[in-house]
């Protein structure tokens, strides 16, 4: 791994595509304002001030902001011709993936660091489990690099934006409702214990209720490493 | 400098290159002619290490073309370039890919702004710029490096004759010291820039010259070129 580099291409993803294209300002004011507008929903219907509905709902709102950011990442690059450039530059497929998806997970957690000032309400109105919170904001990092990792894939199989759009998200729904309890609860016991397990919002919940089991956190790690991994092969299979 | 050995390349059951040979010194500016499709931009593709063979061996000053990127300085056909930059950061970027230090980075970029003439769009975004500055961009970038080797697919296509004029000038200068190859439609051009023309068709070499010696022989090279690619 060549990290200079990585570190230079790191500058450039995080500058070129979040700092002065403004798809990454409406992302993340359009992310702040759902999540606040989500939370103070909860706060006056049910008078409660608490994180967990908001927590709850991430892998589904998630699903639709993520391929977004992420539909451009290569499917531009090959639109426009510029991953020639790119691709013949001193470095290779290695670290051009991972500076991606190291800047659209920075990117990311910044935009979900804009939810912090209520977790700062929550602790002014109530006594909230601060063990639950940090595990909950570990889990949804987790499920960001998931998705990530997910939406660059898709986006370097296709020179189409909207199909990488697409295909993420439909991919990201059917694990998703795979992994729901009214799914789970059709299937055969084996079949949906199988299924449970590779779906990404069931261990995401562990983390919600305060708990960081190991087979969740190498099932994220993993599928994080398969997918950038198949992205390289789908890079270098530019061949054929 | 460069040097490339019976060069095959498949996609699918389409040859587009086959086993092809020839090498590029320094100095020495070399014109890939042929109709579209004939297999220039492939050829050119495979010398950078962009596109791997599936036959014969390409060498840069002995290294293979994914271990000599930083020999290489590549303008690609249509000459792609990050729209949202200015040129300045997109010439500082590729120079720092290149890992040029940053005296040499400053320097380098001293002498393409004043090469080829960029220094009045230098903040101004890529997008807003006219195609003839946009390629003097893009030029300026594939020789920010100082490389040794200079690839240009096609790099006058689109412009207007004074610009064309403007670009081929700049090819010769920097011919100089480097070896140069160009694919190009214009048989004006190639007559005008190149040292040696290879004419490609249907992914062969279907004949290679020295323009010194077509002018011996007193043969045309238009004549030669619609002889030779003529379906």
């Amino acid at each position: 791994m060549d990290k200079k580099s990585l570190f230079t291409l790191l500058k450039k993803e995080i500058y070129y595509n979040y700092l002065i294209s403004p798809l990454g300002y409406i992302f993340a004011a359009l992310f702040s304002v759902i999540s606040i507008w989500l939370f103070i929903q909860d706060l006056f219907l049910i008078n409660q001030a608490s994180l967990s509905p908001l927590f709850s709902l991430f892998p589904f709102l998630l699903l639709f902001f993520l391929p977004a950011i992420t539909m451009n990442l290569f499917a531009e690059e090959k639109k426009s011709k510029t991953w020639e450039i790119l691709l013949t530059l001193p470095t290779g497929e290695k670290e051009i993936v991972l500076s991606k998806f190291l800047a659209a997970l920075a990117f990311a957690i910044f935009s979900m660091l804009m939810t912090i000032p209520l977790v700062v309400i929550v602790g002014v109105l109530g006594t909230p489990d601060w063990g639950t919170i940090i595990s909950s904001y570990f889990g949804v990092t987790l499920l960001i690099a998931c998705y990530i990792s997910l939406g660059i894939f898709f986006s370097s199989l296709t020179k189409n934006p909207i199909v990488s759009f697409l295909g993420s998200i439909s991919f990201l729904l059917v694990n998703f409702f795979l992994g729901q309890e009214n799914t789970l609860s059709r299937l055969p016991v084996l079949l949906a214990k199988i299924i449970s397990y590779l779906s990404l919002t069931f261990h995401y919940q562990s983390f919600t209720q305060g708990q960081i089991p190991i087979d969740s956190l190498v099932f994220f790690v993993s599928w994080v490493f398969v997918f950038l991994w198949l992205t390289i092969v789908s890079l270098k299979s530019r061949d054929y | 400098m460069l040097q490339v050995k019976n060069l095959s390349k498949k996609f699918g059951d389409i040859t587009a290159v086959n086993k092809i040979s020839f090498e590029a010194k320094l100095g020495e500016v070399v014109g890939f002619l042929g109709p579209n499709g004939a297999g220039k931009t492939t050829t050119m593709r495979l010398v950078t290490g962009f596109l791997t063979p599936n036959e014969g061996k390409i060498t840069i000053k002995g290294l293979p073309p994914k271990q000599a990127h930083h020999l290489i300085g590549y303008l690609p056909e249509d000459n792609p370039l990050y729209y949202q930059f200015t040129p300045l950061e997109y010439l500082k970027f590729i120079g720092e890919m290149n890992r040029l230090s940053k005296t040499r980075l400053e320097k380098r970029l001293d002498y393409v702004i004043r090469n080829f003439n960029i220094g009045q769009v230098l903040s101004q975004t890529i997008e807003t710029l006219s195609r003839g500055f946009k390629q003097r961009v893009g030029l300026a970038a594939s020789l920010i490096h100082d490389p040794e080797l200079v690839l240009m697919d096609e790099p006058t296509s689109g412009l207007d004759p004074n610009q064309q004029m403007e670009i081929r000038k700049m090819i010769k200068k920097l011919a100089k010291d480097k070896a140069v190859i160009l694919s190009t439609h214009f048989l004006a051009e190639a007559k005008s820039v190149c040292d040696r023309v290879i004419i490609i068709h249907h992914g062969n070499i279907a004949a290679e010259e020295k323009l010194t010696d077509l002018k011996r022989k007193r043969q045309s090279l238009v004549k030669l070129f619609s002889r030779l690619t003529r379906e």
